[in-house]
């Protein structure tokens, strides 16, 4: 069971380097000048721990045969409070202070019942927001609460967690609710990260959310309104505009997903503009966040969903439409570049609108994050179409790269932000990453257009 | 006889659309019972909520004597399941599957799993993914027989075998049912299959087992008529589930041969010819 829950290397690997690294800190620590870092290293690698395993439960908890099974629900409490318990042996670094020791205890049992709650339950994503907000409201109501008072108060209120917990872990071993939403997690589950979102379009329409099924039918009606239009006024859609059409899926980042971001992005403005300055700053983790997840759910999801459409637009390709050398190829290549330049685009005007209106960043931060995401989109368009002209499937390497390539664009933005770093276009450098960048965007285009001139 | 199984009066449906209504089905220690059912009959819900996999609207089922919702770690060790859809974890080997579902059993038989590993030609490190779905269909079926369980369910086992590994699976089942205290529930659409193994055979319809019986005296009483007659005249036939009448006589299929009626025809010098039918015809007239 403990194999299940723990399955793959790359996140154990990563979590006991940061187990290491804390232990190495903690050691060569002779003052409290890296106690946080310490503190933040620990937290990390544990909720990492917690998330991969909370993600995993439901593979066991919603198996057809965990009801069959003897002693099921027995061993599987077991197994979880052994692997709890490992994941503790970290905390013991901050040992000699008690307080704080416990306290860890507290938020890692906390963060435990979050990530459980979460998976079974995305109505609990909602802790997720409420605690990138928690400060403002904090602030609002004067509630001054420093890291020693948290901590103690943490520490005290371990039994009652700890009561509480035991009793939602004896409801989880048992638990086999929620079956709609779990099987999907049990099919992003069961497959490799390449195909993590490809495999929710084949859940049923009718075993959606009502909230899903709305949205890929208004999704997908604006496609068909294309058709018809098209249709009537007997005017033929463009190669690009065709190829677009057939690469849409359930998950599509499309219309409905601009819009419904827009109109989240205005409110979260006209709040900014309606409470005074001072409360601004509250609000940027959460306007950092917001373009960070739409770039990353933008692009990973134009690459899987063509990615497991490779077949299907292999048989467009023989259409008598697209018998003109390259013209495939080509209008292809244009729906990627012209999908992707929405993206950036609505990144680059969604970031102008919140800095303009929550200050949290100047014009030569500005500029310069937009050079990065430059660089990542052409990096990121690189691979993917080096990953859809090859034989083998490389969507598993193709996913992590991009992710691993992602949190370092947004590492390296963040600290180009805090730094205060002039303006990158002159850094030499950054000059030749950029055109580094274009060879590469040039080069894996042209290899693309020669793939479709062999054959 | 111990009963194994008792269902009373189960019921279940699925968005206000009746599966099985009032359903009642009794089974006995050693019983090896097939149950038909056309597509959509509810075989696999049936299967399903004696095993509490799925839910119940109402209805009463036990197991070995316990409540199907509150069976015991000892019963369920002497349950085997078939499913009929696979939800095994698809990245875990063959062999990791077969390791994690031994240590929840105190009895598993190696000894079987290594014969039928071998004989079924099945690649332990190969992934569930990556084997074809009759190489998913017995690795399953091995995990069902390994812990030698008392009560064996199967639904559809042989749906996804192709001819040699069907033949294989119904001689190892064979081989199972001669011991007496095991006993078998299969759902197929084979018939062939069911003739070959079961000594009991349920029909499903219309929510609920409009037949159930020893297949031998299924064989013996569900049989096709032919009623001669010396002028026309029609005749009242017991027990008729179809009949149809030509000049001079009838034909009709009867769900039970009634042994008075045919001596009275005798007695009236009324030729009666009785025609046997294969399971298939008997499955088809039952659910017409």
């Amino acid at each position: 069971m403990a194999n299940i829950l723990l399955h793959g290397w790359w996140v154990k690997v990563f979590v006991a380097l940061l187990w290491v690294i804390a232990i190495a800190i903690r050691f060569t620590m002779h003052d409290d000048s890296r106690e946080d870092l310490l503190f933040t290293i620990i937290a990390f690698s544990n909720f990492l721990l917690y998330l991969m395993v909370a993600m995993r439960l439901p593979l066991l908890t919603h198996s057809k045969m965990a009801i069959l099974l003897p002693n099921f629900s027995q061993k599987l409490k077991q197994v979880l409070l052994v692997i709890f318990g490992v994941s503790l042996l970290p905390t013991l670094l901050v040992l000699p202070d008690a307080v704080t020791w416990l306290a860890f205890i507290s938020i890692s049992i906390l963060s435990t019942l979050i990530f459980v709650a979460m998976i079974y339950q995305p109505i609990y994503q909602i802790f997720i927001w409420l605690l990138i907000l928690m400060p403002l409201p904090m602030e609002l109501l004067d509630i001054s609460l420093n890291k020693e008072k948290l901590f103690t108060t943490l520490a005290w209120l371990l039994p009652l967690i700890i009561w509480f917990s035991y009793a939602l872990l004896n409801k989880l071993v048992n638990y086999r609710g929620n079956q709609k939403h779990v099987s999907k997690i049990i099919a992003t589950m069961n497959v490799s990260m390449g195909k993590t979102l490809a495999v929710q379009e084949n859940i049923p329409f009718s075993d959606r959310t009502k909230l899903a099924q709305w949205w890929a039918n208004s999704h997908f009606s604006y496609y068909r309104k294309l058709i018809s239009a098209a249709s009537n006024t007997s005017q033929q859609l463009s190669n690009r505009k065709l190829i677009e059409i057939s690469c849409q899926s359930a998950n599509s980042f499309g219309v409905n997903a601009y819009v419904v971001w827009s109109v989240g992005i205005s409110l979260l403005c006209v709040l900014g503009l309606v409470i005074d300055e001072s409360y601004h700053h509250f609000f940027t983790p959460m306007v950092t966040l917001i373009p960070a997840m739409i770039i990353g759910t933008g692009s990973i999801t134009l690459f899987q969903i063509i990615q497991c459409k490779k077949s299907y637009l292999a048989r467009l390709t023989i259409l008598p439409r697209f018998k003109q050398h390259n013209s495939f190829a080509r209008a292809f290549l244009a729906y990627v570049f012209y999908n992707q330049a929405m993206l950036y685009c609505f990144i680059a005007l969604l970031l102008a609108v919140t800095a303009r209106v929550f200050g949290h960043i100047n014009l030569t931060i500005y500029i310069n994050l937009i050079l990065i995401l430059l660089v990542y989109c052409f990096v990121t368009i690189s691979i993917m179409l080096f990953a859809w002209r090859a034989v083998q499937d490389y969507g598993n390497p193709v996913v992590w790269l991009m992710l691993i390539g992602f949190i370092c664009t947004i590492v390296f933005a963040t600290n180009m932000a805090s730094s205060g770093m002039p303006l990158l276009i002159f850094d030499g450098v950054f000059q030749t990453l950029l055109v580094t960048s274009l060879l590469l965007i040039t080069f894996s285009s042209y290899q693309y257009l020669q793939y479709f001139t062999k054959r | 006889m111990t009963c194994i199984v008792n269902v009373k009066g189960l019921t279940k449906s699925y968005k206000n659309q009746p599966v099985l209504k009032e359903l009642n089905l009794q089974i006995e220690q050693g019983d090896v019972v097939g149950l038909l059912g056309k597509n959509g009959a509810g075989k696999s819900t049936l299967l399903k909520s004696l095993l509490n996999i799925s839910d119940i609207d109402s209805g009463e089922i036990s197991i070995f004597g316990e409540q199907y919702n509150q069976l015991s770690s000892k019963s369920k060790a002497r349950i085997g399941y078939v499913p009929q859809e696979n939800d095994e974890i698809s990245w875990l080997s063959v062999k990791d599957l077969i390791n994690f579902r031994k240590q929840f059993y105190a009895v598993w038989s190696d000894e079987k799993v290594t014969e039928l590993i071998g004989r079924w030609e099945i690649d332990l490190t190969k992934k569930i993914a990556e084997l074809s779905p009759g190489q998913v269909q017995r690795v399953l079926i091995i995990l069902a027989l390994a812990p030698m369980p008392e009560l064996l369910i199967f639904d559809e086992p042989a749906a996804s075998l192709d001819p040699a590994g069907r033949r294989d699976f119904l001689k190892e089942i064979l081989a199972l049912v001669s011991d007496e205290n095991i006993t078998v529930i299969f759902s197929t659409h084979i018939t062939s299959d069911l003739e070959r193994i079961a000594n009991k055979v349920a029909v499903l319809d219309k929510g609920q087992i409009c037949y159930f019986n020893d297949l031998d005296i299924t064989k013996e009483n569900v049989v096709q008529l032919t009623v001669h007659c010396q002028e026309e005249q029609h005749i009242a036939i017991p027990h008729l589930l179809r009949g149809k009448t030509f000049s001079k006589g009838q034909h009709g299929i009867v769900s039970q041969l009634d042994q008075a009626w045919l001596a009275q025809m005798q007695e009236q010098a009324i030729e009666v010819t009785v025609t046997p039918m294969g399971l298939e015809d008997i499955f088809l007239e039952l659910t017409a």
